[in-house]
């Protein structure tokens, strides 16, 4: 019951109308700055920081969260329309999302990317308070085997994720982790393959791989097939909305995708990448066209019109 | 169509190669530490397992009943002569400085993909412009200045 309270509290507070324009200028901002590619949530925190000082805290925290989930969300407008994520949690929605786009669906995928994400994160922090003593207790117990088995897992996902050959898969997985020893070895400290470069001691990133695989990678199909036309789709406003019929559609990939962010979302060191990860390989086994998610989604599409004036709406669950 | 090559055995030995380079520079590493494992130890097995698997993409490719073959209709010089575009990119930016290296590069790669130069030039110079205004100015973002200061 005291949970409850402090819940119906807090709401009480950041539903005030000026806490809300205060997280609408964050969005804004966080939008504006999470399409850039490279820049995600942390890196738009840092760069925004600035801006609250000299604020109640209140609305700077608010303005803050604004901005974070602003800044993820931008992430998803370029993974959708150009096919570039902007950030590594949204290295997933390019998959079937630029798809989406290409078939003039855009706005749909937009929407109900934005629906889906404000239903889960608002259940998430939900679940959060109300669960937190537990998952406190829950998320210390994880050791290093835990953990190894969750990244096994992670990994495993790739052979799931797969529409054409496992070895392939297989060996992108390989080369994936050998980017990863690149830099200082996290056990011993000592530096690893960097070829004498002063760049390389970090690493190489994991959102630099994901825009180069699909930005390179895109630029790259226009310029090897004469055929392969590239076209940034038009994004109507009103088919960003989802419709009564897309929401009776995408309410299972919603609850599945809301819990399994937030219990890996809970893990420390786990996050929002393997999240989308396992999400998305939760949904590939869920649907009944796992091969092509957004080619089985347009089979549900109820009138298609032209592109540009399209009202699309995203029947994910029964793919 | 001609067939320029078989894809999956081109890909396995190129592999093959990256993973032999892979593992020469890993035999300079540790195996192991005086406590547990030493930091060649991963990247050991990484890279008997992208030469194993490698190796098994190639001899796939060479015994296929109907071997896949490059598309001819792919466009080899344009499609490497991008790529060569981004790596000198990569490697003249800190030199040339980042918005000179960018205006090169876009004007270069609208011309590979058929723009004219008046197209390229203009859309390369606004391009430049945006990332200089939205980096540099707004976000304070170091770009590697070059001789020009640019």
């Amino acid at each position: 019951l005291e949970v409850l309270s402090s819940l119906g509290l807090g709401f009480s507070i950041a539903l005030q109308p000026h806490n809300l324009a205060f997280c609408l200028i964050g969005v804004v901002l966080g939008t504006l700055l999470g399409v850039l590619p490279g820049l995600g949530p942390s890196a738009g925190i840092a760069i925004l920081l600035p801006v609250t000082f000299g604020m109640d805290p209140v609305p700077a925290i608010i303005m803050l969260a604004g901005i974070y989930y602003g800044a993820m969300y931008g992430g998803t407008i370029t993974s959708v329309l150009i096919n570039v994520p902007g950030e590594s949690a949204s290295v997933m929605t390019c998959l079937d999302g630029y798809q989406l786009a290409r078939q003039g669906r855009a706005g749909a995928a937009l929407g109900m990317a934005a629906v889906s994400s404000f239903v889960a994160g608002t259940a998430g922090v939900v679940a959060l308070m109300v669960l937190a003593p537990w998952l406190a207790d829950f998320a210390v117990s994880f050791g290093p085997p835990e953990y190894f088995t969750l990244m096994l897992m992670g990994l495993s996902t790739v052979a799931g994720l797969v529409s054409g050959s496992p070895l392939k898969a297989l060996i992108m997985g390989v080369l994936g982790l050998m980017l990863g020893t690149v830099g200082y070895d996290v056990v011993t400290g000592r530096l690893r393959f960097t070829l004498g470069v002063p760049d390389l001691a970090d690493g190489v990133h994991f959102i630099i791989v994901a825009i180069g695989l699909f930005g390179v990678g895109e630029i790259l199909a226009s310029v090897e097939d004469r055929s392969h036309v590239v076209h940034i789709p038009r994004v109507s406003l009103s088919s960003v909305f989802p419709t009564v019929a897309d929401w009776v559609a995408c309410r299972w990939a919603i609850l599945r995708g809301t819990i399994v962010g937030f219990v890996v979302g809970v893990l420390p060191g786990a996050g929002a990448t393997v999240a989308s990860f396992l999400a998305y390989a939760l949904e590939k086994k869920a649907s009944k066209h796992p091969e092509n998610l957004a080619r089985a989604l347009s089979r549900v599409w109820r009138r298609p019109r032209p592109p540009t004036t399209r009202r699309a709406p995203a029947l994910w669950s029964r793919c | 169509m001609r067939a320029l090559g078989n894809p999956d055995a081109i890909g396995g030995v190129v592999l093959l190669g990256l993973a032999a380079f892979y593992l020469a520079e890993t035999a300079r590493l540790p195996y192991l530490a005086r406590v547990g494992v030493g930091e060649g130890f991963l990247p050991t097995w990484l890279g008997v397992s992208l030469a194993l698997t490698a190796a098994l993409l190639a001899l796939r490719g060479l015994t296929a009943r109907e071997p896949q073959t490059l598309s001819e209709a792919t466009d080899w010089p344009r499609s490497l002569a991008l790529l060569a575009g981004l790596a000198a990119l990569a490697l003249l930016m800190d030199d040339l400085g980042a918005l000179p290296s960018l205006l090169l590069f876009g004007v270069g790669a609208m011309r590979l993909l058929g723009s004219r130069w008046p197209t390229a030039v203009v859309v390369s110079v606004g391009l430049v412009v945006l990332i200089a205004l939205l980096f540099r100015a707004w976000l304070g973002v170091p770009l590697p200045a070059g001789p020009l200061g640019m």
